[in-house]
């Protein structure tokens, strides 16, 4: 079920209702689990099958952790469940794929069968949800929760169920535990929060799409101007997609008077590959930060194992991403990034390098990063950095309303930065801007409902 | 106060936009709905233009005439349509052409019910047109079919479509726009005001146009298609749907039904449709079918004139006649007794 559907407003709108008109809160926990479960079951209905075992196993796991005392055996026992899962699911078909090309280099005439499976969507964020709190509970940062139903609702609350933010248990059991029906002014700024999110999608996403698609499609087709043209306009779709995404899942928890993580904090603005990492994906890259790179040792035990430790947790992000070598390669660049980043960074030239001279130098970086996570392999995105390089000018085919919002999308990020448009956080002003949005998209936006792209992750 | 006051303000916008906004500003242009008037082809789809039509139909005593596309007049020009025939050859009624191209018995129940409501207790014209009987397919009632017309006004959860199976998402989202006055206007703009219904493709497809020019439509011009060479008529077996499992006798009946409840006088007309095309036992079936419509309808205290068939060359292709054909039927029409009565009362 897509948020951006008519099927989800009127789901949202029955339970919206129930939610409201149940003066227990227990009654309440149980509706939103019951919602959570039909959302999901929508895409498939065997898919809650399989969000139940996550639900399940770990309830078991932590019971046993907090009774046996054998903590770091079911933890262990819990993170085998669930990257097995993950691994059956998500890398059965790229390990064997792998696998079959090996033998096929060494001459072995000997084919592994390939497997033909669905991959259930958001798997990879109610996994790392889960997993996440076992571990924060290993390490007693939270406390166990009793209840069955409100550990089952922490893991498939069905805002965060297909794309994330990945909450932390530390940040939504205390709302869960406290939750009240939610008063008119969540509502109102849950649906100012969604419709700005709808509008990114709708809006920008979906427009910029259009034009990237054809670019990436075909790239020899195009000169110079184009493919520049079209990795800029990906640099876009990406991110409004995800943080439309974003904005939608955090809307309807608000209307719900459950306030999620914020996942995207003017990416394009960072002034270095880590200050990059946070602000895109906040809710991953933290998690990987502290259930990986921590772990790992961080940056305690030199520059070399920091080195080791940021190239490890990019890699495995990178991989986290797809099932696909471009992923691992997209994952070794700002990994190699970073740590380059951070080399140079001593310098002291780059130290008095003026701050806006920085912001957009990582955003060219960032942009061709983004290249060969759009491509459909390593190969082909070199191809396209290259013709970037060598094609030639060409007049440009990008519709000049697009590249008026390229710039205007870029110009919004700097005001924002900068704090000159806080004005438009005023209620009388945010009224105005959800017209706006509503208009441009029931008048301009496509009304066909596009899958986000980070539902396939 | 502040958390009152922010959702006092969502909600006022919200009001004005969806519902302040398509009272003020209409945007039809109803000072074209003048006597010869017919919806324009590409706008088949605005029935928020549709119900203007209606209202304004109704307020000047017209008697409209609702069908498919013989009754628009899929051959002709505006002026060459049965209604324009009607009007020109007597001045005791006016006569509004209300057809609409392409649309189904099940479809035309739907228009009814949501788009003619101001058409209550006036004298209306139905035209029936036996084509959609002629095959399972045309009738809805074979296999799935994905070209059918004006999709969002079939009934969506009420009954059952053989040839319409879409999902929840297309049944819900025809099931709210059609009872929407506010996505009703929002489709009609984006159908009148635009170049076209999607500003993102069009920029696509025109990458160096100004984007303003989108918000400039070129005026749209219905091309009269040719019609077949009726001396080159071939002769066909019609798949002849039984009239009792037939949807378009279904939802025909169900119309007239309804348009009794609201208090209308009708007329039913049984268009023709073009023998020369049909074998002599398909021409045979087409004849015992009217017959039996014809008995039927009178049972429920509807009459239904059978219109004279016009001569080979006056018909355009199975069902449509050509702008003589019209005229044709029109002066037939104004001959017969029950048709006179109908418009004097």
């Amino acid at each position: 079920m897509l948020f951006q559907t008519w099927t989800f407003l009127f789901f949202f709108a029955v339970f919206y209702i129930l939610f409201r008109s149940i003066k227990n809160s227990a009654g309440r926990q149980y509706l939103i689990l019951a919602a959570s479960f039909i959302f999901y079951g929508w895409f498939n209905p065997l898919y809650p099958l399989l969000l139940l075992w996550i639900i399940a196993a770990d309830y078991i796991f932590l019971m046993f952790m907090e009774k046996t005392g054998k903590r770091k055996l079911f933890l262990v026992l819990s993170i085998t469940n669930s990257l097995t899962l993950l691994g059956s699911f998500k890398y059965a078909g790229f390990i064997t794929s792998n696998i079959n090309e090996l033998f096929e280099i060494t001459g072995n005439t000997y084919r592994l069968p390939q497997p033909d499976i669905l991959l259930p969507v958001g798997i990879s964020f109610f996994i790392f949800i889960s997993m996440g709190y076992v571990i924060d509970f290993y390490f007693g940062k939270v406390g166990r929760e009793r209840n069955f139903g409100r550990h089952a609702l922490f893991v498939s609350f069905f805002p965060q169920l297909s794309a994330g933010p990945i909450a932390r248990a530390s940040g939504l059991f205390p709302q869960l535990r406290s939750w009240d029906r939610g008063n008119s002014s969540d509502l109102a700024e849950g649906a100012y929060i969604f419709t700005r999110g709808l509008f990114k999608k709708a809006a920008l996403a979906d427009f910029f799409a259009l034009y990237a698609d054809k670019i990436f499609g075909n790239p020899s087709q195009f000169g110079s101007p184009d493919l520049v043209l079209g990795a800029l306009a990906f640099t876009w779709q990406i991110y409004f997609d995800f943080s439309g995404y974003t904005d939608m899942a955090r809307g309807i928890a608000r209307c719900f008077g459950i306030e999620l993580m914020e996942n995207f904090r003017l990416p394009y603005m960072a002034v270095s590959t880590g200050d990059f990492w946070g602000r895109w994906h906040i809710s991953l890259s933290s998690w990987f930060r502290d259930y990986l790179y921590i772990p790992l040792g961080g940056n305690r035990k030199g520059k070399i194992t920091e080195s080791r430790n940021t190239m490890i947790t990019m890699l495995l992000s990178g991989l986290w991403h797809g099932a696909a070598w471009n992923f691992v390669l997209w994952g070794f660049i700002h990994g190699a990034l970073h740590v380059i980043g951070k080399l140079i960074g001593r310098f002291r030239v780059i130290q008095i390098a003026p701050v806006f001279i920085r912001r957009i130098i990582v955003f060219i970086l960032i942009v061709f990063t983004w290249i060969f996570f759009r491509a459909e392999s390593g190969a082909d995105a070199f191809n396209y950095i290259g013709g970037i390089f060598s094609s030639g000018y060409t007049a440009p085919s990008i519709p000049v309303l697009m590249s008026v919002l390229l710039i205007l999308c870029y110009l919004y990020g700097w005001l924002r930065e900068y704090g000159l448009l806080n004005f438009l956080d005023k209620p009388a002003v945010k009224s105005i801007l959800l017209v706006i949005m509503l208009a441009w998209i029931l008048f301009f936006a496509s009304s066909d409902a596009s899958d986000f792209i980070y539902f396939q992750f | 106060m502040n958390r009152l006051k922010y959702l006092i303000y969502i909600t006022a916008s919200m009001f004005v936009m969806a519902i302040a906004f398509p009272v003020l500003f209409p945007l039809t242009g109803d000072q074209f709905f003048t006597s010869d008037y017919r919806l324009p082809y590409y706008l088949g789809e605005d029935y928020f233009l549709y119900n203007k039509y209606s209202e304004s139909a109704a307020s000047y005593n017209a008697i409209p005439v609702i069908g498919d596309s013989v009754i628009w007049g899929h051959y002709t020009s505006a002026t060459g349509t049965l209604t324009a025939h009607l009007n020109r050859h007597q001045k005791t009624a006016e006569f509004s052409n209300m057809g609409i191209d392409g649309i189904h018995p099940a479809v035309m129940y739907g228009l009814v019910e949501n788009y003619c409501r101001a058409l209550t207790n006036k004298k209306i014209l139905v035209g029936i047109n036996l084509l959609w009987m002629s095959s399972p397919r045309h009738d809805l009632t074979g296999k799935k079919n994905s070209e059918i017309n004006h999709r969002g006004l079939l009934p969506q959860f009420t009954e059952v479509i053989p040839a319409y199976n879409p999902g929840f998402e297309e049944r819900l989202s025809f099931f709210i726009k059609r009872n929407s006055h506010f996505f009703l206007w929002v489709d009609h703009l984006r159908l009148t005001k635009f170049r076209s219904k999607n500003l993102y493709r069009w920029c696509m497809e025109n990458p160096g146009e100004n984007p303003f020019l989108f918000l400039n439509p070129e005026t749209r011009i219905y091309e009269i298609p040719k019609p077949m060479d009726s001396s080159k008529f071939p002769r066909q077996e019609a798949q002849w749907v039984e009239t009792e499992k037939s949807l378009q006798w279904k939802y025909t009946v169900k119309t007239l039904k309804l348009l009794k409840s609201r208090g209308n006088d009708i007329l039913a007309i049984i268009t023709p449709f073009n023998r020369y095309m049909l074998t002599e036992e398909s021409a045979e079936r087409h004849e015992n079918i009217v017959n039996g419509i014809r008995n039927n309808l009178a049972l429920e205290g509807i009459t239904a004139i059978v219109p004279a068939i016009p001569p080979k060359e006056e018909f355009a292709d199975s069902s449509h006649p050509t702008e003589q054909g019209y005229r044709t039927i029109a002066e037939d029409l104004l001959k017969n007794r029950d048709f006179a009565a109908f418009i004097k009362n």
